[in-house]
């Protein structure tokens, strides 16, 4: 679905942000994309989307360039960053003047989306909190049914509940032909919904595989005996240190998005080798 | 409807119209209610001038109306063309604007149409407004039915200037205000704040700069071809101003940096140093020489020299300038001359020449009776010009001779 070819962006020359920057993406999948402060996540998003112009390289989607902004791209694709603004009207107004450029856009999903996330139809933005306004925001963006929807950060600003309400409605909102891609810290929010882990760090791709393969290929233990050379990373924890191990016999275990997340920029070439044997 | 398809599409703009008006409708409103506000005040004035006024007639109204009420309307012509790219300060706003699926050209075109069209409709209905409101007061002082055509002097004024004066000046003077339009929507495609005083700055520093250009020009060619190179000039610039414009917008990013005012600033100044290192020819003291005059006058002029010169005004931006002089006669003028400036002033047609001689002292007859003669003449502009003068050129030329003195005065200039 997305192409991302020999990208190279910064915003100085002297501090380039990605340089010969490649990743595809597939669809049908939730994407987890990961990496730390300052790596270039938002900025990855914004040029995955066309709100970013690269230097070189080019973002495909569905074979088009995404930086010519043609209608039909950006109907195809919708984005709630992590800071976003609404104007002072009433939702039922917003979807009227917003929604026709949208073609999917099904107003039965938005509908359901607010039940989800229990909010009224007859809201103005105005009245509401942050929180509210970006569980608004969500069920608008589900309800445009682009085949790309790109989240910063979705989790903040929303409570405890509404972070279930979101897995739920992100759940409903899914198809094969949908990508959802999630930038986020907050990987405990989300785990149960990724389908697919990407992890960038220092201009490059550290890590990009499905949570399938991933635990397939890795066992995550915690506090257990393990010979040394299955280990590839610990890190302490309550009950003892969580452990990232090789796995040769196939074992299953839970995915420990942390603990990944830490091995994966502390023990780079091993993970490497591990998912990209050929390189 | 399928709106997704990629071609230009007017239903498409109609639905970026109602977006950008509903979603920045509290900048519209405030901008119309500014708008009804300042346009109120020139009529108010001129009716309250009425008011004033001891012999109840319109005085500095006309001028209230007519000229302010054309000021304000470029200035809030120039606030909307400064709206161009609505409300995009903010990173959030900017990302709305750029993920709204629509071409980038439907955009600006939609955006284009509400700062121009939809401001001249707001500035037609708030001058409107001011008629009604001008009428209405002036029918509370009883005011004569003359009184209420002032009114109309904004539109007249419009339908004068638009319609009817295209001469090359004119001309020159509408691609000027074209050209500070386009500043204003370059500027507001470059500026995320302040959008409107940055602009007026840019604006009040290019203003003087075709006038100087004009000024320049006019040591080489004439009035008329100066301003049709001007005019040239101007709006060759403000078709680049208005693609640069276009270009910036379709290249809008979510992180932008600001663009900084001290550039443009820099570059202004540049040219006007650059401007004014242009040689230009002094003008230095003009001698009227008796040929010359002659041709002019119509009169034969007995030989005379050329004194002093006790002014010398060099108005500068449209080439304006006067320059006075001093002449002797060589030999005090005889009756016959007088005699000719006597019969061309009592000539009942175009002479020039007229003669003014105060009328004889009752108690004392024999006091000194000082009669002058004036002739006056100007060409250009339509205007025929005397035999030998050059008809291209705007001059005039004023003679003063005091009979008896052997001293006279000749002003000559452009104007």
């Amino acid at each position: 679905m997305i192409e991302i070819k020999n990208l190279s962006f910064g915003y100085k020359k002297s501090a380039p942000v990605y340089e010969n920057f490649s990743l595809n993406i597939g669809a049908g999948k939730v994407f987890g994309l990961l990496g730390k402060n300052g790596t270039g996540k938002t900025t990855l998003l914004y040029l995955l989307t066309g709100l970013l112009h690269p230097q070189s390289g080019k973002v495909l989607f569905g074979g088009v360039d995404v930086h010519e902004r043609r209608p039909a791209t950006l109907g195809e694709m919708f984005i709630v960053p992590e800071e976003f603004e609404l104007p002072n009207i009433s939702l039922k107004e917003y979807v009227k003047i917003t929604a026709p450029f949208y073609p999917r856009f099904s107003h039965e999903q938005l509908k359901n989306c607010l039940e989800v996330f229990e909010m009224p139809a007859d809201i103005k933005f105005g009245e509401l909190s942050m929180g509210q306004k970006k569980k608004a925001f969500i069920c608008f963006a589900l309800a445009t049914n682009t085949r790309l929807l790109v989240m910063d950060e979705p989790g903040n600003g929303l409570d405890i509940p509404s972070k279930s309400q979101f897995r739920k409605a992100i759940a409903m909102g899914m198809s094969d032909e949908k990508s959802v891609i999630i930038s986020t810290h907050q990987v405990r929010d989300i785990d149960s919904l990724l389908d697919h882990l990407i992890i960038i760090d220092d201009k490059r791709v550290l890590l990009d595989a499905s949570t399938t393969e991933i635990t397939r290929r890795l066992y995550f233990g915690e506090g257990e005996a393990r010979e040394s050379d299955e280990i590839i990373y610990r890190q302490p924890s309550i009950s003892g240190n969580s452990l990232l191990c090789t796995n040769g016999t196939g074992e299953e275990s839970n995915l420990n998005i942390e603990l990944l997340f830490n091995a994966t920029l502390a023990e780079r070439e091993k993970i490497a080798a591990i998912f990209n044997p050929q390189k | 409807m399928n709106s997704n398809h990629n071609t230009f599409s007017l239903v498409r703009v109609g639905q970026l119209l109602r977006h950008f008006l509903v979603i920045e409708r509290s900048s519209y409103i405030i901008y119309t209610l500014i708008s009804i506000i300042v346009v109120q005040i020139p009529y108010l004035f001129a009716a309250y001038e009425y008011y004033a006024s001891i012999n109840k007639h319109y005085n500095e109204g006309e001028t209230a109306i007519g000229l302010g009420g054309t000021f304000i309307t470029l200035m809030l012509l120039f606030a909307a063309a400064s709206m161009l790219m609505g409300s995009t300060e903010s990173k959030q706003c900017r990302n709305n604007h750029i993920m709204l699926p629509a071409r980038i050209s439907e955009k600006f075109v939609a955006q284009l149409i509400i700062c121009t069209v939809g401001a001249c409709i707001v500035i037609l209905a708030s001058h409107l407004l001011g008629i009604l409101s001008y009428c209405t007061l002036l029918t509370t002082m009883d005011a004569p039915s003359e009184c209420y055509a002032l009114a109309t002097t904004f539109f007249e004024h419009c339908t004068t200037i638009i319609v009817y004066r295209q001469t090359p000046e004119h001309i020159m003077l509408k691609g000027i205000l074209l050209m500070l339009y386009t500043i204003c929507l370059l500027g507001a495609t470059h500026w995320r704040k302040q959008k409107f005083m940055r602009n007026i700055s840019i604006m009040f520093l290019s203003a003087p700069l075709p006038f100087i250009l004009l000024d320049n020009l006019h040591d080489y060619v004439n009035n008329n071809k100066g301003y049709i190179i001007t005019a040239i000039i101007v709006y060759t610039l403000s078709a680049l101003l208005f693609w640069l414009a276009w270009r910036k917008y379709r290249r809008i990013q979510i992180i932008e940096r600001p663009a900084k005012l001290w550039k443009p600033i820099a570059s202004l100044l540049a040219i006007y140093i650059v401007l004014f290192s242009i040689p230009t020819e002094e003008r230095g003291t003009i001698i009227i020489d008796e040929p010359r005059v002659e041709r002019i006058s119509g009169v034969d002029f007995p030989h005379y020299t050329h004194i002093r010169e006790t002014n010398n005004y060099d108005g500068g931006l449209l080439g304006d300038f006067s320059t006075t002089s001093i002449y002797r006669f060589d030999e005090q003028p005889t009756e016959e001359f007088y005699q000719q400036l006597d019969s061309l002033a009592q000539i009942k047609g175009p002479t020039g020449w007229i003669k003014i001689q105060p009328p004889i002292n009752p108690v004392e007859p024999q006091s000194d009776n000082i009669t002058e003669y004036y002739f006056h003449s100007y060409w250009g502009n339509d205007h025929p010009a005397p035999e030998g003068e050059n008809p291209d050129a705007d001059r005039h030329i004023h003679i003063t001779i005091t009979k008896g003195v052997n001293e006279f005065k000749i002003t000559y200039g452009a104007h």
